[in-house]
């Protein structure tokens, strides 16, 4: 049971977005995606759910040709979540949840339960559009989760930009839940230690093209993302010796500080 | 349905109707004091064509505008503020013109009457409109409403110059058209044509109530949601500008209706589209009744004031209020 991009170009006019890209995501796995700004990782994604058909290569799920499945069939097994996502109208937040269940059949259960999943049980009734950032990326989340089959896979561009760190924690958790229980995650990540955290798979894109792709804990490493961002990494250790684990992370200061 | 929209489709259904027999029964006569009593013979058949034309062309314009707003995601989306309704009536205009400057020619043209031409009109100043509103791709709100400002004024300009070219006896009572006037005799076959078309925008957008809501995402997530988004687009864009044509042959373009209607409607009963547009088309109704009302206490002295007028002066406020409150941004 495999999402997979087959070797996708594409360019929007004289721009070149992917490069014979080739990436498979596998359910039960957890895959982020990293690089540089305007490196191909939207326009990736978009190719990923659909939304853009690549001017060369193929998108398939299951062996079938995504552009072929019936938009309920689709519908069930992506879902898709913006990094700013956008609703226009005044709708309600469980108005918003239930419209994942849009191309399928009702399942109110499956609402609640999604509701109550990303923390949304006291903002029910208020309106969507009016949240913050951090909530209205909640609310997306929990309509992705409403809409998606146990064994789909979530793909998520950037699904803790606006997120706080207590919220980032439930989301952490509910994407761990969603890949025990059978189902993959797509997400592009700029927040190493979220990466990290989340991550089964890694891929580094650079200028539209697959860099490193692999085992996250291999691919996360200072030389490879140094290769991936023209930017200076170090290693650092988080948590105690027993639980912890090495995280590279960006330098952000001119030279290294004192120890 | 919810207690909240069944209370709200009722008070918007009884409000309708008791500015319906209001306007049954108020009169004035020019220069006289305000009349209330049971109209009989011809004065009842007045005033009841005035208020189907009413109800017919309220709801057209108000689930106009409902789709435009869902599917542009623009709160302040209307037909006449993005130059359909001056599309409509300049397609009418070239139809008249065309009629009267080559009749062996142009025959075709006016064959359906003024719906035809002001159809044609509508959809080629909606196109133009949604071609120019693009920036970086995207239909940006303000710039839409920019775009419909220069088409309508674009429109307006044509409509002007068209009216010069006839000469004045074919004029006849344009000048008061153009402002948007409610019919007191009906031609049968053009209200006909206006109710159908109002009564299938209705239907249609009820049922495509979950898919306009899903519309009102971004491009990407409506997709994933399992939405043909660009089939939806050209359904309910094709549909709200035949919606608003069909007014414009009956009663001219009559501003602000498909704004205020929408807005009214979901304050009462919430915005999920599908009661929304049984709701705004009660709404639409309700608010061009309740104008052509006011229109009959108004008296300076020259004659009624066209029910444009009053709905542009009603409306024009809200516009604004909308742009300043923050609702107007998607």
């Amino acid at each position: 049971m495999s999402l997979v991009l087959d070797t996708i170009s594409h360019r929007f006019g004289a721009v070149v977005a992917l490069r014979e890209v080739v990436a498979r995501f596998e359910l039960g796995r957890t895959t982020v995606l990293l690089g540089k700004n305007g490196a191909g990782k939207s326009t990736l994604l978009r190719c990923a759910i659909g939304a853009l058909r690549p001017e060369r290569g193929r998108v398939q799920v299951d062996g079938v040709a995504l552009q072929r499945m019936a938009r309920g069939s689709r519908a069930a097994r992506i879902a898709f979540v913006a990094q700013r996502p956008l609703f226009g109208a005044r709708l309600r937040v469980r108005e918003v949840v239930e419209l994942g269940r849009f191309a399928l059949s009702a399942r109110p259960r499956r609402v609640e339960e999604a509701i109550e999943l990303m923390g949304l049980g006291d903002s029910c009734n208020r309106i969507a559009s009016e949240l913050s950032a951090g909530f209205q990326q909640r609310v997306a989340l929990a309509r992705a989760f409403a809409q998606i089959e146990p064994t789909g896979w979530l793909v998520l561009d950037e699904p803790a930009a606006a997120l706080d760190p207590a919220a980032t924690r439930v989301l952490v958790a509910a994407l761990r839940g969603h890949v025990v229980a059978g189902g993959g995650v797509v997400a592009t990540v700029h927040d190493l230690v979220l990466a990290a955290a989340i991550a089964d798979e890694a891929i580094l894109l650079r200028e539209g093209r697959v860099l490193a792709a692999g085992v996250a804990s291999r691919i996360l490493r200072p030389e490879q993302l140094e290769a991936a961002f023209d930017a200076p990494f170090w290693l650092a250790r988080l948590g105690d010796q027993e639980h912890g684990r090495e995280v590279a992370f960006p330098r952000l200061q001119p030279s290294a500080p004192e120890a | 349905m919810n207690r909240r929209v069944i209370v709200g489709l009722a008070a918007l259904a009884a409000i309708g109707v008791v500015l319906a027999i209001l306007r049954l029964m108020l009169s004035r006569p020019l220069a006289g004091a305000i009349e209330f009593g049971w109209p009989d013979g011809v004065i009842l058949d007045l005033r009841l064509a005035a208020i189907v034309s009413a109800i017919v062309i309220g709801t057209a314009l108000a689930v106009s505008g409902t789709m435009l707003q869902a599917v542009l995601r623009n709160p302040l989306a209307d037909p006449y503020i993005l130059g359909v309704s001056s599309g409509a009536g300049l397609g009418v205009m070239t139809a008249m013109y065309l009629a009267w400057a080559m009749p062996e020619h142009a025959r075709w043209l006016t064959a359906w009457g003024t719906v035809g031409p002001a159809a044609l009109g509508a959809i080629a100043a909606i196109s133009l409109v949604l071609a120019l509103g693009r920036r970086s791709g995207e239909h940006d709100p303000l710039t839409l409403v920019l775009a419909g400002a220069v088409v309508s004024a674009m429109c307006g300009a044509g409509i002007v110059l068209l009216q010069h070219l006839v000469p004045h006896g074919l004029r006849g009572d344009l000048t008061v058209w153009m402002m948007g006037r409610l019919p007191e005799s009906i031609d049968r076959s053009i209200v006909g044509s206006v109710a159908a078309m109002a009564v299938l925008g209705v239907l249609i957008g009820a049922r495509m109530g979950r898919a306009m809501d899903v519309a009102t995402f971004g491009d990407d997530e409506a997709h994933a949601v399992g939405l043909h988004l660009g089939r939806t687009r050209i359904v309910l864009v094709a549909l709200a500008g035949l919606l608003a044509a069909s007014t414009v042959a009956l009663a001219g373009p009559i501003a602000f209706i498909g704004l205020i209607a929408p807005h009214a409607a979901r304050l009462l009963i919430g915005a999920r589209h599908g009661p929304l547009v049984v709701g705004s088309a009660l709404a639409g109704a309700a608010l061009l009744l309740g104008a052509d009302c006011l229109r009959q206490l108004i008296d300076l002295g020259s004659g009624r004031l066209p029910v444009g007028v009053i709905t542009a002066l009603l409306g024009g406020p809200v516009f604004l209020w909308l742009l300043r409150s923050g609702r107007g941004s998607a």
